[in-house]
């Protein structure tokens, strides 16, 4: 049996993958979330391991790492664990960005330097769950965007390192994907939006098949690649696009729910 | 009619100086802040300016900033550039210092700027200038905390831009691959046979900058090959790691 850790799994794209790795079979799963009563039903439900976990506190995320070594070490580390902040930019204070930094970027600095030693032991895999956002400049929900482009830059690096001792660090990088902490809205209840975004257990197929070949870096779907080179391309045009599409999409049609995950 | 206002973080060297230089030339009123009281004092004494000693990376240094363009009344050109270097290298990083190379590089900017915003809004043409880095816009592995902070201010600066249109603020990100300041000296690269062809001084770099304000905004690049590696990346991952990192 291998074992995998996956952060934020009591919801969203973390449960998927959990839910696809037991329909595969031969995984030991243990799970974090904060929610503890979503993360016992979760755990119930796949015979995994529940540990309560906030991955912005030092101290959980070590018990977390003792938890998996107690379950066997760490083969598959998926980092979901994450969570929106809907405000612009000019709306923004500065603790709002430091609570998405904290909470988007950190707590995977946390969470994979803590489990490098289990990891490198067992040569195994690192999936950071990131997003479109860290790709496109996102003026609506600015402190998320920032957090998550720190995020994606910083793994991207780690990875390339990370790769030299064996480690492979496959970055996922979802459009809108319709969970608790992301309702998307909006943009399913229009006729393009369903074009651009993807259920969780889609998601987790393509996070799971992209850890298989140890790929470097997926967005899901595929073709939000083309905003990232966009975003490269034509900077400016880009974030004006991406402004206004948030606004007609996921932005003020979506239920403002607190973050689940 | 009082001189326009300008404030430059980081004023005391490198691009910030550049700038500095420019918007005197402008006859502007510059408010030049670092945080080295002798450097500055020399430049007070030299250029004409106000110095305000402040490290910009923190809540007290802000407010001190802060106070001084109060006491003056206005403010129509923020040149948020001050920003620290000293990335670490591969797997010899931490959360500690992922943390403390966001206070000057990145929080330092939004707060400023937050702060700094009502009066930029009573500006007849307001003006800011973000310096980020080209590394802000593509990852590489010999400067892993660094080029977290500076995609984030990247992505922020960008957000900015968007906002701020409407409102009639001009922002112009500045994305500098190698510039040779006292900061990033780049001795190796310019003995490099292809790479001493894209570093450039901080005189070019300040002329395509002043070119893209005088244009309305927008972003600029030290170099246009530094806007490759961005499309590399988000396209063909595999091969940037292969040729870039």
């Amino acid at each position: 049996m291998r074992t995998a850790v996956i952060t934020g799994g009591s919801s969203g794209i973390g449960l998927a993958v959990a839910r696809e790795l037991t329909r595969r079979g031969g995984w030991n799963l243990v799970l974090a979330a904060r929610h503890e009563e979503a993360l016992e039903a979760a755990a119930a439900e796949l015979s995994a391991t529940a540990v309560r976990c906030d991955v912005t506190e030092d101290a959980d995320v070590a018990a977390l790492v003792a938890a998996a070594q107690a379950a066997g070490g760490c083969d598959l580390l998926v980092h979901s664990a994450g969570a929106p902040a809907r405000v612009g930019v000019l709306d923004a204070d500065l603790a709002a960005y430091r609570r998405s930094f904290e909470v988007n970027y950190i707590a995977l600095v946390r969470v994979a330097t803590s489990f490098w030693p289990l990891l490198e032991s067992s040569r195994g895999r690192l999936v950071p769950v990131i997003s479109v956002a860290g790709t496109v400049a996102l003026a609506p929900s600015a402190p998320y965007a920032s957090a998550k482009s720190a995020a994606l830059s910083w793994a991207r690096s780690y990875g390339a390192a990370a790769r030299e001792h064996g480690v492979a660090v496959t970055i996922v990088n979802p459009g809108p994907v319709p969970t608790p902490g992301f309702p998307q809205g909006g943009l399913l209840r229009s006729r393009w939006g369903r074009l651009i975004t993807v259920d969780a257990e889609q998601c987790a197929e393509r996070l799971l098949a992209a850890a298989d070949r140890r790929a470097i870096e997926v967005y899901v779907p595929q073709w939000w690649r083309l905003a990232a080179a966009f975003q490269g391309a034509a900077p400016a045009l880009t974030a004006r696009v991406a402004a206004r599409a948030w606004r007609a999409g996921a932005g003020p049609r979506a239920t403002p729910e607190a973050a689940s995950v | 009619m009082s001189k326009p206002v300008a404030l430059i973080t980081g004023g005391s060297s490198g691009i910030g100086l550049g700038i500095a230089r420019r918007l005197i030339e402008r006859d502007c009123h510059v408010l030049l802040s670092a945080r080295g009281r002798d450097r500055l004092d020399q430049l007070v004494a030299e250029l004409g300016v106000t110095g305000v000693a402040a490290d910009v990376s923190t809540e007290d240094g802000r407010a001190s900033l802060v106070a001084e363009v109060r006491r003056l009344g206005r403010l129509d050109w923020l040149v948020n550039n001050a920003g620290t270097g000293g990335g670490t290298a591969g797997l010899d990083v931490d959360v500690e210092r992922a943390r403390r190379v966001l206070e000057p590089n990145f929080y330092a900017h939004v707060a400023l700027t937050d702060e700094l915003w009502p009066l930029l809004c009573d500006s007849p043409r307001a003006r800011v200038i973000v310096v980020s880095s080209s590394l802000g816009t593509y990852s590489s592995s010999g400067s892993i905390t660094y080029g977290a902070s500076k995609a984030a201010l990247t992505s922020w600066g960008r957000a900015l831009a968007v906002a701020a249109k409407p409102l009639g603020i001009e922002v112009t990100l500045v994305n500098p691959g190698p510039v040779v300041t006292t900061t990033f000296p780049h001795h190796e690269l310019l003995r490099h046979r292809w790479w001493k062809k894209v570093v450039i001084d901080v005189d070019r770099c300040v002329d395509d900058v002043m070119r893209t304000v005088d244009r309305g905004g927008g972003e600029v690049w030290s170099h246009g090959l530094f806007r490759i590696p961005a499309v590399v990346q988000a396209i063909a991952p595999a091969t940037f790691d292969r040729f870039f990192v």
